[in-house]
């Protein structure tokens, strides 16, 4: 008798407990693969101690399956007028894609220089869904001397 | 008697496996270990498992949405248990993970986050008394020899672990009526910090508590058993301090996991258990992801 209570008790508790999902199913699908939109150049992103501004665009927005990459451009802002002036940084950043609320990262990315002040970076992959982090890192040797970020949802 | 202890040994080998795969879950990293504890009147055990499971929700965020792929990880377990009575009511446990997890053309293998335990039998449970359940109470060790989510330069595929050491302890409660039996076990555990070092992420991790509550129900029919069971974990945030002056408070880490399982006794020296476990079914899940997964076990143990 106990023991049928008991069952009886646990089935309630189960079913009351089953998980309510919300989806959001391929979030970062889109038709061609690329979005051409750049940020604007009003500086929104900035390194923390150089200053300079960064903009940014998907050259090839990844999916779940295939890789990506993307431009970003580092400048300064003219005193004058505050167009936006393109500088290259004081070394080749490291381009890391972060996950902030499980704290890892994804796959290694590789930036290289592609003209004053742009620089494209490929192998960009996000192992996951979710919210994620691109870290626009200046190293000097394994030490980070400057960084910016940005955050998206994937 | 003989009856009864069957009964009471299938149920037991089969609580301490869902205990286990209970846990075992969660992004990259795999969850909490649990202790290896021999619950009936035996004077040693040892367990070897094999578990399969696919991540079918690749996230649930912070807020508690769920987000889905077409390419998932699968993740396999094959893990060594061990537990001995030392002193009367006193024992001594282990646990030895190896962790493979893949994702397409991508894999990553390696030990998982050893852990072991001293357990003590508080409330012993002579006189087969019909309400008072047995108790046991558990302090547990992990060591940090599985990567941390953070130490994976891979995005997690190389986290085999919790990957920080831990202190834990807990309690099991068992009981049996005639064909039916039940178990209740909690565990809080205590996470300490390290730094990492390496191309994606230079600074400290600050992990926090954590903890499960587990609940099963067993129903015996000659040398078989049939069970399920419900176990809700949490953790708390890791929060990350990067070199570079960036920062991150993460952000808590809870789901739960059903299991059902079909166990045989083949003699009172060892048996076998197969069952399969699911993720996706309970609680209010966040900031992780979610599994299904069938696993197979095979225990021996020798009586006092």
């Amino acid at each position: 008798m106990f023991g049928k209570n008991l069952f009886l008790i646990l089935t309630v508790a189960f079913v009351a407990g089953c998980a309510e999902p919300k989806y959001v199913r391929d979030s970062n699908t889109s038709n061609d693969g690329t979005n051409a939109q750049e940020s604007k150049a009003d500086c929104q992103v900035s390194f923390t101690n150089s200053g300079l501004c960064l903009t940014w665009f998907w050259e090839k927005k990844p999916t779940s399956t295939e890789i990506g990459s993307l431009i970003f451009k580092t400048y300064r802002l003219n005193s004058v007028d505050q167009t936006p002036i393109e500088v290259d940084l004081t070394s080749i950043p490291q381009v890391v894609l972060w996950m902030p609320s499980m704290g890892h990262g994804s796959t290694p990315t590789q930036t290289a220089r592609v003209d004053e002040g742009t620089y494209r970076t490929t192998n960009v992959f996000f192992i996951m869904p979710g919210d994620w982090e691109i870290r626009f890192q200046v190293k000097n040797g394994t030490e980070v001397i400057d960084e910016t970020h940005i955050s998206l949802e994937f | 008697m003989k009856h009864i202890l069957v009964l009471s040994f299938s149920f037991f080998l089969l609580l301490i496996f869902n205990v286990n795969q209970a846990q075992a879950a969660a992004c990259c990293g795999g969850g909490f270990a649990a202790p290896s504890i021999i619950a009936g009147d035996d004077k040693a055990q040892l367990t070897t498992s094999f578990s399969a499971t696919e991540v079918v929700v690749d996230n649930v965020d912070a807020q508690g949405i769920w987000r889905k792929w077409d390419t998932h990880q699968q993740v396999q377990t094959f893990k060594i248990e061990g537990a001995h009575i030392f002193w009367d009511r006193y024992q001594a446990g282990f646990s030895i993970p190896i962790i493979q997890r893949s994702r397409e053309s991508l894999n990553y293998s390696g030990l998982g986050d050893i852990s072991t335990s001293i357990a003590y039998e508080y409330l012993p449970d002579w006189d087969y008394n019909p309400l008072r359940p047995n108790g046991i109470g558990f302090l547990q060790l992990t060591l940090p020899t599985g990567k941390s989510r953070a130490d994976s330069e891979v995005g997690g595929l190389g986290s085999r672990g919790n990957g920080f050491w831990a202190l834990g302890l807990g309690t099991l409660l068992t009981k049996t009526w005639a064909k039916f039996d039940s178990f209740a076990s909690f565990e809080l555990h205590r996470s300490f910090g390290k730094d990492v070092s390496n191309s994606q992420f230079t600074g400290k991790l600050e992990p926090g508590y954590g903890g499960s509550l587990g609940v099963g129900l067993g129903y015996n029919v000659k040398d078989y058993r049939f069970g399920s069971s419900l176990t809700w974990t949490y953790e708390d945030a890791v929060k990350t301090d990067s070199n570079s002056g960036i920062g991150n408070e993460g952000a808590i880490e809870r789901f739960a996991t059903g299991a059902l399982s079909a166990s045989y006794m083949a003699s009172d020296e060892w048996s076998g258990t197969f069952s399969y476990s699911d993720q996706t079914l309970f609680g209010s899940p966040v900031n992780t992801s979610l599994e299904r997964g069938l696993a197979l076990q095979v225990q021996w143990r020798w009586e006092r």
